[in-house]
Parts: C-alpha cells; sequence; structure tokens
C-alpha cells in the first residue's frame, strides 16, 4: 500500500514537474515567437545635446538701450515713450519711510502719465508715418550683438563615461566621415532625392557589406551614397568595449537626412 | 515525452539564436551633398551636308556649337574637358556607340579620361534650312540620355541650339530648362531715345517692339508670354502734348494696343497671373500710386492711396497672386519695399518689407514665391539683395563689383532684378564697365557674375519671361 502511494504521490510530482516545466517553455517560446513579429527597438542617433548653463538676461541692463534709438530718430520728443512703469516702482520702494511716500507716489505718477501721454502721441504719429528704422542698420540684418547677462555662458556639467555618449560621439564620427565624401553630381542638386545605404561594419571599422536598403529612384544619386560609403571605408576603430555591439548593429545611413 | 522535450528544448534555444542575431538598426542622417561638377565632353560637330564645306556651313557649326557650349557653361552643372584631352579621333568617329554603328565611337576612350557626359553632333544646311543631329550620353552608364534631330531655318539656327539645351537639361535634371526663354527690355538705341526690345536670355536675336523713336520704358511680360506692356511718352496730336502713356505689344499679330493714356505718368506695368488684370502707376494727382485696370471691365482702381502724398510705384505680383511688392516712400524718406494683399483697398496698411540701407527699390519674385530680390542702395551704389518672404530676412547680397572712375576704383550700380523662370539665376543691370550692360548671377551657388550684353548701350530694367516652348 504504502509503495502505491508513494508511487502515486511520484507520479503526481512528475506530472507536475512536466506540467511546469513545458508550461514555462510556452511562455519563453511564446515571447520569442512574438519577437519575431514585432520589429525589433531601432535606435535613432541624433547629436549629443550639450546644454550650457546660462545667466538670466539681465532686463535693467539692456532696456534703457533701446530707448535712445528712437530718441535720434523722433528728435523733437527725447522722452523715451515706452515703459512708463520701471522707473517709479524703484524710486517708490527704497524708501520705507511712511510719510514720503504719497509725495514720491504723485511725482512718479505724474511723471508715468506725461510718459504714456507722449507715448500715445507717438503711436497717433505712427498711424501717419511709419517710424524711420536705426539709421545705417546693416543689410544683413545680424542679430543684434548687443552683450548681456543671457549670452554668457556659466561653467556646466558634461556627461561623461557612459556608454551611450561614447556610442553616440562613434557614430557622429562615421557621419561626419561620410557628409565629407557625399559628392553629387550638381545637376541632381534641383531635385528632391533620398536614399538609404544599409552598412554592416565588422569590430575593426571595416566595412564589410554596404546596400541600398531604399532607392532615391536615381541611379547617379544611388552611386554618389555609396561611393560615400566606399570613399568612407575603414572608419576608425570603435572603443573597445562597444566593438561588439557596434558590429552586431546595422547601420543605416539616409542621403541626406529624413 | 524526452522527445518532446528535447523539441522544445532545441526549438527555444533556435530561436534564442535569431532573436540574438537579429540586431539593432542605427539609424544616422547625413546632410545634404558636396555639389561637383561634371566632366562634359563635346567635340566639334561634324558637318554631314553634301559636297564641300564652305564659310557660311562652318559658321553655322561654329553659331551652333558656341551657343550650347555657352548654355552649358551658364548651367553651372559641367567642367569641359579640354579637346586636347580627346583620345578619339572626333574628326572620324561616328554620332553612335561602335556597338550600334560601324565606325562609332567607343564608350572606353571617353570613361578613360573621366568624361562623365559625351554630346555627339552632327549638322548639314540644305538650301536655307540647317538640320542638326545630336546625342548626349552618359559615359558612365554607357547609355543615351538624348537625341533628337531637329532642324529649323538659318536664321532661327540658335532657336534650335537653346532647344536641344532645354532637352539635355530637362533629361538630366526633371526640370525645364530656361534656355528657351526670353527677356524684355529697354535700350537706349539713340541719345534721347529708349526703346523696348525682346531678346533670348542671352541678349542676342533681338527685335525691337517699341517703334516710337522717343523715349519708351518699363516693359512687362504677359502670363502667357505673348504679349509686352510697356510706357511710351506719345504725342498726342490733338491736345499737342506728349504724355507717358501705358501700351501694349502682341508679340504674335504685332500689333499695338494703348492700355490707359491718363493725364501724367501711366507706367511700371505687371501682369496679375489671372491675366485679366494690370497693375501699374499713374501720377495723375501728382505723386504716383498703383491702380489696378481690369481688362474686362475696362476699369481701374486705385489699389494705394499715399498717404501724405508718398509715392507708390514699381508693383511686382507674387507668382500665386496674392501679394504685391512694391516701392513706396510712406515712410517719409527713402522709397524701401513693401508688401500688401492684391487687390486690397487702398486703405489698407501694408507691410513693410525692407529697412536696411538708404533706398530699395524694384522688388521681383523668385518663380517659387519665396523670395524677393531687390535693389539696395547703401554707402552709395546699389547692389542686389536677396529677401526671405516668409522671415523678412535679408539674407543675401548678390552683387559686388567695382568700376574704374578716373584713377580710382568706386563701386558699381547693380539694379533692376529679375528672375530666371527657372529661379536659379537673377538678371541686372551693371554700371562696372560703364553703361549700364545686362549681367546674370547665380542664386544658389558661388553667385558668379556674368555680362550678357556687351555693347556700348545703356540697358534699363530687363524682364525675364516664363518658360517657353
Amino acid at each position: 500500500m504504502s509503495f502505491l502511494k508513494a508511487k502515486l504521490k511520484h507520479d503526481h510530482f512528475k506530472l507536475f514537474l512536466v506540467v511546469s516545466f513545458s508550461t514555462h517553455l510556452l511562455v519563453v517560446a511564446l515571447f520569442q515567437i512574438g519577437s519575431l513579429f514585432t520589429s525589433s527597438e531601432t535606435i535613432e542617433i541624433k547629436s549629443a545635446m550639450k546644454v550650457d548653463m546660462v545667466a538670466l538676461p539681465d532686463k535693467h541692463q539692456n532696456k534703457p538701450k533701446k530707448a535712445p534709438a528712437k530718441k535720434k530718430v523722433e528728435k523733437p520728443k527725447p522722452a523715451p515713450p515706452p515703459k512708463p512703469e520701471p522707473k517709479p516702482e524703484p524710486k517708490a520702494k527704497p524708501k520705507p519711510k511712511p510719510d514720503p511716500k504719497p509725495k514720491v507716489d504723485k511725482k512718479a505718477q505724474e511723471d508715468a502719465f506725461s510718459k504714456l501721454n507722449q507715448a500715445d502721441a507717438f503711436s497717433k504719429l505712427d498711424d501717419i508715418k511709419e517710424p524711420e528704422p536705426e539709421e545705417n542698420k546693416e543689410f544683413d540684418n545680424d542679430a543684434s550683438d548687443d552683450k548681456f547677462k543671457g549670452n554668457q555662458i556659466l561653467d556646466g556639467n558634461s556627461l561623461s563615461g557612459l556608454d551611450k555618449m561614447e556610442m553616440n560621439a562613434y557614430y557622429n564620427t562615421l557621419i561626419t566621415q561620410v557628409q565629407n565624401e557625399f559628392l553629387a553630381p550638381a545637376f541632381l542638386s534641383q531635385k528632391d532625392l533620398r536614399c538609404s545605404v544599409i552598412v554592416q561594419l565588422d569590430e575593426r571599422g571595416y566595412v564589410l557589406r554596404r546596400d541600398i536598403e531604399s532607392s532615391s529612384g536615381n541611379e547617379l544619386f544611388d552611386e554618389a551614397a555609396l561611393s560615400a560609403i566606399d570613399r568612407s571605408s575603414p572608419f576608425p576603430t570603435p572603443p573597445e568595449r562597444l566593438q561588439n555591439t557596434i558590429a552586431r548593429n546595422k547601420i543605416i545611413f539616409r542621403f541626406p537626412r529624413q | 515525452m524526452k522527445k518532446l522535450s528535447l523539441l522544445i528544448f532545441t526549438l527555444l534555444f533556435s530561436f534564442l539564436a535569431t532573436a540574438q542575431s537579429d540586431s539593432n538598426k542605427v539609424y544616422l542622417d547625413v546632410g545634404d551633398a558636396k555639389v561637383k561638377k561634371s566632366l562634359l565632353a563635346m567635340p566639334a560637330f561634324l558637318y554631314f551636308g553634301s559636297g564641300n564645306t564652305n564659310s557660311t556651313h562652318i559658321r553655322y557649326g561654329t553659331e551652333l556649337f558656341e551657343t550650347i557650349k555657352q548654355n552649358m557653361d551658364v548651367s553651372s552643372y559641367f567642367t569641359f574637358v579640354k579637346p586636347d584631352a580627346f583620345l578619339e579621333d572626333t574628326t572620324k568617329a561616328k554620332l553612335k556607340p561602335k556597338t550600334l554603328e560601324e565606325g562609332g565611337f567607343d564608350f572606353k576612350s571617353w570613361s578613360a579620361i573621366g568624361t562623365d557626359f559625351l554630346i555627339k553632333a552632327g549638322y548639314s544646311v540644305s538650301d536655307s534650312t540647317v538640320k542638326l543631329e545630336i546625342y548626349a550620353y552618359s559615359v558612365k552608364q554607357m547609355k543615351l540620355i538624348f537625341g533628337r534631330t531637329y532642324s529649323a531655318k538659318a536664321g532661327d539656327l540658335r532657336q534650335i541650339a537653346h532647344t536641344f539645351s532645354d532637352d539635355f537639361i530637362e533629361a538630366l535634371t526633371g526640370k525645364k530648362g530656361m534656355y528657351r526663354s526670353k527677356i524684355a527690355v529697354t535700350v537706349s538705341t539713340k541719345p534721347g531715345q529708349k526703346e523696348i526690345f525682346v531678346m533670348d536670355w542671352d541678349g542676342k536675336n533681338r527685335k525691337q517692339i517699341s517703334k516710337f523713336k522717343n523715349i519708351s520704358i518699363s516693359p512687362a511680360w504677359s502670363p502667357d508670354a505673348k504679349k509686352v506692356a510697356y510706357t511710351s511718352f506719345a504725342y498726342h496730336p490733338k491736345a499737342k502734348v506728349r504724355n507717358a502713356d501705358l501700351f501694349e505689344y502682341d508679340l504674335e499679330t504685332g500689333k499695338t494696343f494703348m492700355l490707359s493714356a491718363k493725364k501724367g505718368i501711366n507706367s511700371g506695368a505687371a501682369y496679375h497671373p489671372n491675366g485679366d488684370e494690370i497693375y501699374f502707376s499713374i501720377s495723375e494727382q501728382g505723386s504716383p500710386d498703383i491702380y489696378i485696370y481690369d481688362r474686362k471691365t475696362e476699369k481701374r482702381r486705385k489699389f494705394t492711396d499715399g498717404p501724405l502724398g508718398a509715392m507708390n510705384v514699381e508693383p511686382a505680383i507674387s507668382p500665386d497672386g496674392k501679394l504685391v511688392a512694391y516701392s513706396s516712400d510712406r515712410s517719409g524718406k527713402q522709397p524701401m519695399v513693401y508688401l500688401k494683399k492684391a487687390g486690397s483697398s487702398p486703405k489698407a496698411k501694408p507691410t513693410r518689407l525692407t529697412f536696411a540701407g538708404r533706398y530699395n527699390s524694384t522688388p521681383a519674385w523668385s518663380p517659387d514665391g519665396k523670395l524677393i530680390a531687390f535693389s539696395g542702395f547703401k554707402n552709395g551704389h546699389f547692389d542686389i539683395y536677396l529677401l526671405n518672404v516668409e522671415t523678412k530676412r535679408i539674407f543675401k547680397k548678390l552683387t559686388s563689383a567695382k568700376k574704374r572712375v578716373g584713377n580710382t576704383n568706386k563701386w558699381a550700380n547693380n539694379e533692376s532684378p529679375t528672375f530666371s523662370p527657372d529661379g536659379r539665376f537673377v538678371m541686372f543691370t551693371s554700371d562696372r564697365y560703364g553703361p549700364h550692360q545686362l549681367f546674370i548671377v547665380d542664386v544658389d551657388g558661388k553667385n558668379i557674375e556674368r555680362r550678357i550684353t556687351n555693347d556700348n548701350k545703356n540697358y534699363e530694367k530687363p524682364k525675364w519671361s516664363k518658360l517657353l516652348d
């Protein structure tokens, strides 16, 4: 009896093992099959962004600069019309005593009103004649060279040592190299042609295989893209840690960017 | 059972293996290509006519050859292979490859010297008809790109050359060439006389269309390029006065019609792309304003109104017909370029487009409507500038040249831009060699300025036609 029981137990255990094992297998297999039908993860390489910390623009420093420009043009009225508010504020604030306050406020208000009126007069003028811009303004419309705090770069913090950064840096050297070799006939420059080339590199950066993945429809343009790859080979040797990954990846160059 | 689990195991591992080799895709984006010129070989054209060639035949051949060569050169797509580098006896090798024709040329003798394209042609002259058989080959691909036989009267010789140039460029780029397009321009013929001429883009094949023997100025093309409007100081016998009236010349019939004869100056015409409306300035009330003349109703209405007696002239209508760029001194000082909706009320306020320099005038639209070229006055001389209509930024100065004045070099004036119908060139007038001559400059490339006319006449306000067939 006890033998029978033991056998039964043993059979139960065996069944349990088989069911459990095959269920696990099934789950793993399902995932594998699933991964076959869904496209594998693609990596989009974009230039790594370096972020510079900058100081906030100093508003007060910059504002008075604009006013004189207008002064020059509209000679008869010397007061700068815009921004009537900023001035009264600083005047009112620094005085903490309760007594003189109303006096200052009145003055400031009057000031503000007269300036507002002036501004209004200007805008009426504007209706009749448009303002003449600053004289001698350059034809090339360069952005103003005004130096204000906002364009001072502070010591930033840079990321380094991350594999991804290193990988991106390597791929960026590939782009630069191919870009330098990408020459197309001038007569094609008016056409909006695009193609992509799939490239397989080995661990040392040599091109093992390159093929047109999607054609531009123009033989000469496709040829220009392929020869850009050919002339770029060999690429620099990738960093040792990344060699395997790079050799495993399929690199698709898109000519020009899409 | 064992077998089953083994099968499952092998299956599983094969899946794992394939999953591992199914590597990631990395997309790397390459920017625009650097542009290189292709090497073009064009041996002298063979003479196929019977009998001996005479000097007239040789002249025809040379003119065909030189016109095509100039067109290809101007395209800025090619560098020519020098004839002394040719390996083949080009006086003997026939027009087709030797695989197709006995005595034909060998692709190898051209690829050996790096040739990308080869143009082979032969011509014949009988009576006064010229026949040109011409082929363009891609040497690398060893195939024919374009080939045709053209024939025309000897007087239309250049038309053959321009037509082939257009056909070849279209076969190569997919875009129509501009070589058959025309220029309408004011030319000073005698002291005190200016007439309107229509000519090929290269200044040749001229036709005088105004014959008033006085001052005729500011021509404009109709949208179908079959008519040219212009202003002439015509004599009014009844009133015994001269007035600057607006005329229209029909290129097909050769007839001239009067469009507007309001007292004062009727000038600076621009056709709306709809073909029914003509914008032009009338200075009836002192300073000129832009009016819209409707051909159907024969009525005119005001498009600009001062303000305060400001002058509004030189309307240029965008290719889509929605906007009008013009020059105006409404800001009070010097003329600047303004933009206004086509057909809008005279009171509608325009947008000021240019703020730079002392004086901006003669706006001209690019065929795609994205750019406006204008002449801007700065530091004592005019130059041609390009403005992006969307961003309203002036982004390029197209011209720059010095002229000799006495013993010193001064900056030359470059004025009155007009875009080629393919948008690749801007034609303008320049006084760098004395009189105002016609020049072209490429818009995208290295901005190479080429002289088009070569005489002592003055040229004013050229207008480039649309693409012509």
